[in-house]
């Protein structure tokens, strides 16, 4: 791949990170819970979070305790944001925490005003690693004509292979062609949303290929026994491939750095957390089960501006992008949307009616087109969903609407668990059906 | 004659005028079910029109893939028909396609596609829906049935008749070979020949079969009632109970039945699979798993003397969903070693089905249907209304399936009459198009696979 000198650019720069080792936890309520029971307990430890933690249904799958790496990174990061600080140790359990006073303000807001604490996590977030702020400016420079839409491709659905030896990983014909495939896919679905040059990604993928291949098999397997799934490894090549190219410290094709720092802002693990992350902040909106891409869909909720309506934006005046620009979050109020909304959840459920032939379609597919066409938060759906639910069948909108906890066969598949459920009242949600009222 | 409207019988349709008759037509020659019966008298919905050198290609894989010949003795136990257009897959052909391939082999029992070396037979299997065809044992009935609306079972029995040596030369010279059931298997027309079914050749028959290794009752029942289908599927099939098909199904369509064959001197049967997913989709995985490992059991490796003697030879008719739910339980039951489902060397086993090109194939095709509807000798290949844009814009408004291009063309054929117009072209057709319905969910969402642009400019908002 052709070397290009980085130029790091005072003006432009965001500033560095106070720390680079996020935790990679993604249920952000871990904190709050951890908060609440130190204030409760007067301290915490690790052997006590393991045992205190309540389980809890993360995505679709129900995790029933927390593992003590888990724990350290929670404690780690109420450290680092100043809500928790650490109690003379004597008891030989590890070192207690109890609350700073930063922290009862935190644990209050999270008790009465989640919104609010949602919003104080991200400026917290932004002022330790940085990487929400500009994770979503590089999301609109990527795009900026889609407004920072951008797919994320996997090797194609119907590509059918079989395993291959360990040392059998030459990059041939079949990779060559499906790398390209992916891209085309990606393209095709939306031009801009994947704006990277065939020749660049091949090129990318087939880089991250060979380095995967001279790795050594995890556990005992000697290299002439063990085995390797190729679309598993191709996967592994496009996340590493579309990472470099898209969200490396300078954007695709050009040299000007805007991250700081000599190492990536982000790596294959660290992208897999910030995603959830962000997307319970609000501030993006992604998903990996969108009917007409093979890959990942992912766009902002939230933008860089100097000023926006209060209608229908919400400021978090501690973020700010280089160029002193706030960020905004798209948070219409319900009056401001009903009728778009209430619109577009009907059209959408149209189209999946349409292509299902059955009358109750996926919530979750639903939600994840009315988000992408109103760019609102997952959280801001489940609310006007709610809000929907009581407004019909009203005036002018003759439908009636039903929404159910069953989950159908396909959404109870290993990868439909990694979606999340729409929270209606609390309680998962996973099927959605709308009728027209003849009158 | 009585007033009474409920004692009246039906007018006298043969003699309605012909409103076709302004283009030499005898009716309007395009089928009017959008599904192909084999069972219907209808030639335009039973597959008997059919457009041989639209397939050609696929045909000849298929004789490659499972027909044995001198050449090429060792044919596939197993081979896909995938249907590659997806979710438009309704009305591609695959059902004519497969009709027409049983039809062109029991016509002579593959003499002129095994060039005269093989006895063959083929049956299409058409699944039930809703769950009725997901466990093994019934797809061992729909076998059989199968084998005995098809013909396969009574053709069996007829050879066995005739080479019984009971049946006289001067009367086997006088079968009707293109009316088998009504000579061979028709016991008054033996008798009336001075042959004895109930005494004579029906024993006879029954002693080729226990020779063969057929338990006597079986070999009775056969002998009896086989060469009827009608009596078989009455007197036998319809007798047994679920409990039957799942302990003794097996033994009858592994074992009996290809004793049968054996002994009537057939090499082997095809039997062609439609609609699949109808078995796959309302499976679950033990129920998969269960179906997978018999279909190894009975068709590859197990003791059965159909395996054998390699006398069965399937073709399963899927499209890339059911590739997609199969494969994990195929590999695991080792079949992708016999025939596999996907990868590189699945090419080798699969016959594919893509959609026609509209200006290569729409022609060819509506000609076949309004040839067999002309009166006029003089307007034999003409496509008279239809211009010959109009019938390829048909096609390729209907994505080119087949299937829903016919539909389309009855229906401007139907307007034609109607509205007194003098030719059916390009612009008629889009609008009669623009005017259906979706036939099908799939298809509002089929054409722009691209994403819509959002509603919302959260930069220019405000």
């Amino acid at each position: 791949m052709q070397q290009v000198e980085l130029l790091e650019q005072e003006t432009f720069c965001w500033p560095a990170p106070q720390s680079r080792e996020v935790a990679l936890f993604t249920d952000l309520t871990l904190l709050s819970e951890t908060l609440e029971l130190a204030a409760v307990r007067g301290s915490v430890n690790l052997v006590y979070l393991q045992q205190a933690l309540r389980q809890r249904l993360q995505r679709m799958r129900q995790v029933k305790t927390q593992q003590p790496r888990t724990i350290e990174r929670i404690l780690r990061e109420l450290k680092l944001f100043g809500w928790i600080e650490p109690l003379s140790s004597g008891n030989g359990a590890g070192p207690s925490y109890r609350l700073t006073s930063a922290g009862v303000d935190a644990l209050r807001l999270a008790q009465h005003t989640p919104r609010q604490f949602r919003r104080l996590l991200a400026e917290k977030m932004q002022e330790i690693y940085v990487i929400p702020g500009w994770f979503i400016a590089r999301l609109w420079h990527i795009n900026p004509q889609g407004q920072g839409e951008v797919i994320l491709p996997l090797p194609p659905s119907d590509w059918q292979t079989r395993s291959r030896g360990w040392d059998d990983h030459g990059w041939d014909d079949e990779m060559r062609q499906q790398t390209v495939t992916a891209a085309q896919l990606a393209r095709k679905v939306s031009a801009s949303a994947f704006p990277i040059d065939d020749d660049d990604w091949l090129r990318a993928v087939e880089a991250a290929w060979r380095q995967l291949g001279v790795q050594r098999p995890r556990g005992a397997h000697h290299t002439a026994t063990a085995v390797f799934s190729p679309r598993t490894r191709l996967t592994s090549a496009f996340r590493s491939a579309w990472l470099n190219l898209l969200f490396n410290r300078a954007p695709y094709k050009e040299d000007m750095i805007d991250f700081p720092g000599g190492r990536p802002p982000l790596y294959p693990r660290t992208f897999a957390g910030w995603c959830p992350r962000l997307e319970s902040l609000e501030l993006i909106f992604y998903t990996d089960a969108h009917p007409k891409i093979n890959g990942r869909l992912l766009f902002p909720v939230s933008v860089f501006r100097k000023t926006a309506p209060a209608s229908n934006f919400e400021p978090i005046m501690n973020v700010l992008d280089p160029e002193g620009d706030i960020l905004w979050l798209h948070q219409p109020t319900w009056d401001g949307i009903r009728e778009r909304f209430v619109q577009t959840l009907i059209a959408v459920h149209q189209q999946l009616t349409a292509r299902r032939g059955t009358l109750y379609v996926s919530l979750l597919a639903v939600r994840d087109e009315v988000c992408r066409q109103l760019r609102i938060s997952s959280v801001a759906f489940d609310e006007f969903l709610g809000h929907t639910l009581d407004f019909l069948p009203a005036t002018g909108f003759p439908w009636s609407i039903a929404v159910e906890t069953d989950v159908r066969e396909d959404q109870a598949s290993a990868p439909a668990q990694y979606r999340r459920p729409v929270y209606v009242n609390g309680v998962p949600h996973f099927l959605l059906g709308l009728a027209h009222l003849r009158t | 004659m009585t007033d009474n409207p409920f004692l009246r019988r039906g007018g006298d349709i043969a003699s309605t005028p012909n409103r076709y008759e302004r283009f030499a037509l005898r009716d309007n020659p395009f089928p009017k079910s959008p599904t192909v019966n084999p069972l219907s008298s209808d030639p335009r919905e039973n597959g008997e029109i059919y457009c041989e050198s639209l397939r050609a290609y696929e045909q000849k894989q298929f004789e490659r893939l499972l027909v044995p010949s001198p050449g090429r003795a060792d044919a596939h136990l197993m081979a896909f028909l995938m249907d590659y257009a997806t979710r438009r897959g309704r009305g591609i052909g695959k059902t004519a396609f497969l009709t027409h391939q049983r039809r062109r082999i029991m016509d002579d029992l593959g003499n002129e596609l095994t060039g005269g070396n093989y006895v063959i037979m083929a049956a299409h299997l058409v699944p039930e829906g809703g769950g009725r065809t997901r466990k093994f044992w019934q797809f061992v009935r729909l076998i059989a049935k199968s084998f005995n609306d098809d013909n396969c079972i009574s053709t069996a029995l007829w050879r066995l008749r005739a080479f019984s040596g009971v049946i006289p030369q001067d009367v086997l010279a006088r079968i009707d070979q293109n009316n088998l059931a009504e000579t061979l298997g028709n016991d008054r027309w033996l008798d009336s020949h001075n042959v004895s079914p109930i005494f004579v050749l029906n024993p006879a028959v029954e002693q080729m079969l226990v020779k063969a290794g057929v338990s006597v009752e079986l070999a009775k029942t056969l002998s009896r009632d086989g060469h009827n289908p009608s009596e078989f599927e009455q007197r036998f099939l319809r007798e047994q109970s679920d409990p039957w098909w799942r302990q003794e199904g097996y033994n009858f369509v592994f074992n009996v039945l290809p004793q049968l064959f054996q002994a009537a001197g057939i090499s082997r049967v095809l039997l062609l699979v439609d609609e699949v997913e109808k078995m796959v989709t309302p499976q679950n995985r033990y129920e998969r798993t269960a179906f997978v490992d018999d279909v190894r059991r009975y068709f590859v490796d197990g003791a059965y003397l159909g395996v054998h003697n390699r006398t069965y030879g399937i073709l399963w008719t899927i499209h890339p969903y059911v590739q997609e739910l199969w494969q994990p339980y195929w590999y695991s039951a080792g079949l992708d070693r016999v025939c596999p489902i996907g990868g590189g060397t699945s090419q080798e086993f699969t016959v594919y089905f893509k959609p026609m090109k509209p200006d290569e194939a729409a022609i060819p095709l509506v000609r076949e249907y309004m040839n067999h509807y002309r009166f006029d000798q003089s307007s034999r290949d003409s496509l008279t209304p239809f211009t010959n844009r109009a019938v390829i814009v048909a096609l390729e408004k209907s994505g080119g399936l087949p299937g829903p291009m016919l539909t389309l063309l009855r229906i401007a054929l139907e307007r034609a009459v109607e509205y007194r117009w003098a030719q059916i072209d390009e612009a008629q057709i889009e609008s009669i198009f623009s005017s259906m319905p979706p036939s099908e969910p799939d298809e509002l969402d089929d054409t722009p696979e691209t994403l819509s642009p959002p509603l919302t400019d959260l930069q220019g908002e405000g």
